[in-house]
């Protein structure tokens, strides 16, 4: 379908993560296929269902450690961007987080607040309306709500337009993407910045994905490999300045989907997974790509389905696209994922070439694409698919394409 | 881009007909009172649902105002009478935040070391397997998509403005021409422990309330009700600056705002707009305007436009 509408193209990029303060930083590791994943330090990790992550060293003063993160990669994409300042009210942020959690040490004293007693399994409101009061700042709503670090983005850069806060689970930061490329195409601001942050490096995020069964026990994120076993948590930030002015690297195609399937399984036939693929493929006016960025966790279920949907998305023009995923090296960003996987594909575009694969040694023969192993493979790029698949089956795709 | 409401639900302090809660809200009734559920608390009056929801399976992941996004989610869908095709049918939901369900939580932390030494064999490996599903933000999404078997596109929106972020994505959804309808659903409650906490310790004014709202969502249909949305934020620890606020309504062309509803309701958080929706749409004569503005913590803003057709 060729539409008259509004172009969108990306002016800055950047990045916080576990191999470096910076995208250029991060990249060359990645491009050199260097893991971030190390055993778990910053906490006792002993005998938790996975021991393994890719973490930002932390800052033990920091009680939300989200803001962080999204400032240094806002302060790098918006950097690179060098856009004049544009006026407030076009102006907005869009950015996948989920709400922020307090310290270890916070979440306990706020339970101990809440018992009665020092073996009570049940809360006591009165107890907890007195005791938790020495809480209040570190649960205020500038900590922990999920709009606290779009808000503080948006009082930083001066952004007086829409500022949304996606929390889609693992999807939350590409979703973020497709709504500022829609806010700039239906003409209601001009600049977004966009992007997403994951911080669930921490003893509780780590025992609830753990008690679900979805972390490797074995602590390798390898997607696609035939020894895959689950998936490893990581952290970070990855922001975009998107704009109208013509760039490089246009935005060209979004695309979203419901499964309407399971709470936590993908759907088996990766239906809604393709419709995703296909819609941003569409919207982009294109049919093959030349690099995908998959969503590629590492969990047994997830990579098998999303490689069957990419053949079905790309049909005879699959063996032009080199598959990879960040999540080998970086591991699952959950509400940043999708904005790094942007990063990915923008890196394929400027850098004629696709990162690699960490951790992939052994391709399982269900996932038979071409993939990148080792270190980045040198190809020019014109058009790059990155997808991100949520718990839930919420799917968002997107399409950035060569302007030059 | 204002668009076109063909199907609603709510839950509100005031009950769930509409008639019977405009009719509160036109004679100036306040639903805040001393409640059971905020004795012992600094902030102690407030405004919350009185009925519980409804039984349901989903009951397994979703704890009571999830069932309440659910609920309206099913009715406002129900009664809109779509014929769009599953796969054009979008989905977007506002929710405030996650919540620590302590109840899952508790038997896992009695033992916990404040270092977190050792802290799975002291207990975390007992918290519920669904802990981390009644957590996920975005279940009441997925689950409503599940059972109305809705395929299209759309997103949850997070914070004090999720109601009116998830309408403002639905319009552009619409707008781009990636669906044909949409359902929006919001949901919070301000009455959580460590909100009331919070609030407490802010020595907020206003009555912290909640509530669930639900809209059906199509680009026309003539002589229905219209909405549009904006939002907004600055990153004040608190409330908005004037600035912002004044920028959101002029994002939907406000002129006053009305602050009835909230008055009377109390603050429902991420669910206000949806339901300052619904109660402006029962209150406008033919062929006029209205809006609702709504502000909350961190730096947060939104408004809504609704206009009833001549």
């Amino acid at each position: 379908m060729t539409r008259d509408r509004r172009r969108v193209f990306v002016h800055g990029v950047g990045a916080y993560s576990p191999l470096g303060t910076t995208w250029p930083a991060t990249v060359e590791r990645l491009a050199a296929g260097e893991s971030g994943i190390r055993p778990i330090t910053a906490f006792d990790a002993t005998g938790f269902p996975c021991t393994h992550a890719a973490a930002i060293p932390r800052d033990t003063a920091d009680e939300d450690r989200r803001l962080g993160f999204a400032r240094q990669a806002a302060r790098e994409a918006w950097a690179m961007a060098a856009l004049a300042q544009p006026a407030p009210e076009r102006f907005g942020v869009f950015l996948g987080a989920e709400s922020g959690r307090g310290q270890f040490s916070t979440v306990l004293g706020l339970a101990n607040a809440a018992r009665g007693d020092s073996t009570a399994r049940t809360f006591d409101h009165a107890r907890f309306g007195r005791e938790a009061r020495g809480f209040a700042d570190r649960i205020d709503a500038s900590v922990i709500s999920p709009s606290a670090v779009a808000s503080s983005l948006a009082g930083d850069y001066r952004a007086g337009g829409p500022v949304e806060t996606i929390s889609l689970a693992c999807a939350s930061g590409s979703a973020a993407i497709v709504e500022a490329a829609r806010a700039i195409r239906t003409g209601e601001i001009e600049v977004a910045l966009c992007g997403g942050v994951g911080s669930d490096v921490d003893p509780l995020m780590l025992a609830g994905f753990g008690l679900l069964g979805v972390l490797s026990p074995r602590g390798v994120s390898c997607p696609f490999d035939a020894q895959r076993d689950g998936f490893i948590i990581g952290e970070g930030a990855a922001m975009l300045v998107l704009s109208t002015e013509p760039s490089p690297v246009e935005l060209a195609g979004i695309g979203r989907s419901l499964d309407a399937h399971h709470l936590t399984a993908p759907d088996p036939e990766g239906d809604g997974a393709y419709r995703a693929m296909t819609a941003a493929l569409r919207d982009a006016g294109e049919t093959g790509v030349d690099y995908v960025q998959a969503h590629g966790t590492s969990t047994p279920l997830n990579d098998a389905i999303e490689v069957a949907a990419i053949k079905r998305a790309l049909g005879a023009q699959l063996d032009r696209a080199h598959v990879s995923s960040s999540k080998g090296a970086l591991g699952h960003w959950v509400a940043g994922a999708g904005a790094l996987g942007a990063l990915y594909a923008y890196d394929a575009i400027t850098q004629g070439r696709v990162l690699p694969t960490a951790g992939l040694r052994d391709p399982d023969p269900r996932c038979n694409v071409n993939h990148v192993i080792g270190t980045a493979l040198a190809k020019p790029v014109r058009v790059a698919l990155a997808n991100a698949f949520a718990f839930g089956g919420a799917n968002s795709c997107l399409v950035l394409r060569s302007a030059r | 881009m204002t668009v076109a409401i063909v199907g609603q639900a709510w839950r509100t302090p005031f009950g769930r007909d509409l008639a019977e809660v405009v009719a509160k809200i036109r004679a100036g009734d306040r639903a805040g009172h001393a409640s059971p559920r905020a004795a012992g608390y600094a902030c102690s009056i407030v405004a919350p649902i009185a009925e519980e929801p409804a039984k349901s399976r989903q009951s397994r992941f979703l704890r009571r105002m999830g069932l309440f996004g659910l609920e309206v989610a099913k009715e406002a869908f129900a009664g809109a009478s779509l014929d769009a095709h599953p796969d054009r049918i979008g989905l977007f939901a506002g929710v405030g935040g996650l919540r620590a369900h302590w109840d899952d939580m508790l038997k896992g932390l009695e033992h916990q070391s404040p270092d977190g030494e050792n802290a799975w064999e002291r207990g975390l490996r007992d918290v519920h397997p669904y802990w981390m599903l009644r957590h996920l933000s975005n279940n009441v999404h997925a689950l409503a998509a599940m059972e109305l078997g809705l395929r299209g596109e759309g997103a949850t929106y997070g914070g004090a403005t999720g109601g009116a972020q998830a309408i403002a994505a639905a319009a552009r959804a619409l707008g781009d021409g990636a669906i044909d309808a949409a359902l929006v659903v919001a949901y919070d409650s301000l009455l959580e422990p460590e909100t009331l906490v919070e609030l407490g310790a802010k020595q907020v004014t206003f009555v912290p309330g909640e509530a669930a709202g639900a809209l059906v969502l199509v680009r026309d249909r003539p002589g229905a009700l219209r909405v549009a949305a904006a939002d907004g934020g600055d990153g004040e620890r608190g409330e908005p600056s004037q600035a912002a606020i004044d920028r959101v309504m002029r994002a939907v062309n406000a002129t006053s705002p009305d602050t009835s509803i909230t008055n009377a309701l109390g603050q429902l958080g991420a669910a206000t707009s949806v339901v300052q929706t619904i109660a402006l749409g029962a209150m406008l004569s033919p062929d006029s305007v209205a809006f609702g503005v709504s502000t909350g913590a961190p730096g947060l803003v939104a408004a809504v436009r609704v206009e009833r057709p001549g």
